[in-house]
């Protein structure tokens, strides 16, 4: 097998040339057990880099912090909150708002239909029509008649009367 | 505006944290309580997270200061991280057993490195962490980060070959 390229990746690495992609290919190659004996001793180096970075902290370590720094840092978690997240509170207040309206209107109708058919019906009840002969009875209506004509009666006598005043 | 949490974006980090302030301390306990108090700072600093061009290189060179604090305070001398190294298991067939030396053999060259130079491969070659972020948390050129890098991992290559050459 050749092994040109991990030679040419390996000379950059001591070189400090290599890019970060590179320095990971060489150590995903120097991990496999079957390694060519010139490259072999190698293997210390990164095996030995490879076992230092899984170095961890004692378990119990976070909770230790954060009780030392008070629980103020667990709740205060910092939250991407977008516009319309943001504006949540006012849709909703509008939407009760809409709601509140609507069901005013609809009962203000629904009472002003109330009343008018109220109305209606007192009208009915109470209704006169609009002729007169409609009410009065015939006797009421002679009398009305004599009681007319005599006001007319008196009305003319008394322009004759003073007709007659002025000739003097 | 980017939105950065404590729980999912600062937290996590504390493994990466904890590696790295053992191998500027090189004692479990003092590097666990630098990471503690690198993420108290985080968490008091909250306000500045939005404004940071990256958290992980802005908590990591926190970290650094704090353990080369402890380290100095502490005023221990190449000791080494065997002791925070897993037992073997009872029945190691030989070839595995001569990896694990050299690797033990690896690990204790590189905490004898300079701590510039062992900081920087740990950031390297463990981490996978890119030059420019490097350079920042190390507050050194990019070029800088390479040739200490060059240097550090010459001398691994040198040893590996010395060791393969003349045995254990």
């Amino acid at each position: 097998m050749d092994y040109k390229y991990i030679e040419q990746l390996l000379e950059s690495y001591w070189a400090c040339t290599a890019t970060e992609q590179e320095e990971r290919i060489l150590r995903t190659f120097f991990q496999q057990d079957q390694l060519p004996p010139h490259l072999h001793r190698y293997r210390s180096l990164f095996a030995a880099e490879e076992q230092m970075a899984s170095t961890r902290l004692s378990d119990d370590f976070e909770r230790r912090l954060l009780a030392q720094i008070g629980s103020e840092a667990t709740p205060c978690r910092a939250r991407r909150i977008s516009l319309s997240h943001r504006l949540r509170p006012f849709f909703h207040a509008a939407g009760m708002l809409a709601i509140i309206l609507a069901v005013g209107m609809a009962a203000q109708r629904t009472f002003e239909a109330r009343d008018e058919r109220a109305e209606e019906r007192f009208s009915e009840e109470t209704a006169v029509p609009l002729d007169d002969a409609a009410v009065l009875q015939p006797s009421q209506q002679q009398a009305a008649a004599q009681s007319s004509a005599s006001a007319m009666d008196t009305l003319t006598t008394a322009g004759h009367d003073h007709e007659a005043e002025s000739k003097q | 505006m980017r939105t950065v949490s404590f729980q999912d974006d600062v937290l996590p980090l504390k493994d990466k944290l904890f590696r790295l302030a053992l191998h500027i301390t090189l004692n479990a306990a003092e590097a666990e309580d630098v990471v503690q108090e690198t993420l108290i700072r985080m968490w008091q600093h909250r306000e500045e997270w939005p404004a940071l061009q990256s958290v992980e290189a802005y908590s990591l060179t926190i970290c650094r200061r704090l353990a080369l604090n402890e380290a100095a305070r502490a005023g221990h001398g190449n000791v080494t991280l065997e002791e925070y190294d897993e037992p073997a298991a009872d029945h190691t067939p030989f070839d595995q057993l001569a990896l694990r030396e050299q690797m033990a053999l690896v690990r204790r060259l590189i905490d004898r490195l300079p701590e510039v130079q062992r900081t920087i491969m740990l950031l390297r070659d463990i981490e996978g962490t890119p030059y420019a972020d490097i350079a920042r948390i190390m507050q050194l050129g990019e070029g800088q980060v390479r040739v200490y890098l060059h240097r550090a991992r010459g001398r691994i290559k040198r040893l590996i070959e010395e060791t393969e050459n003349y045995g254990l």
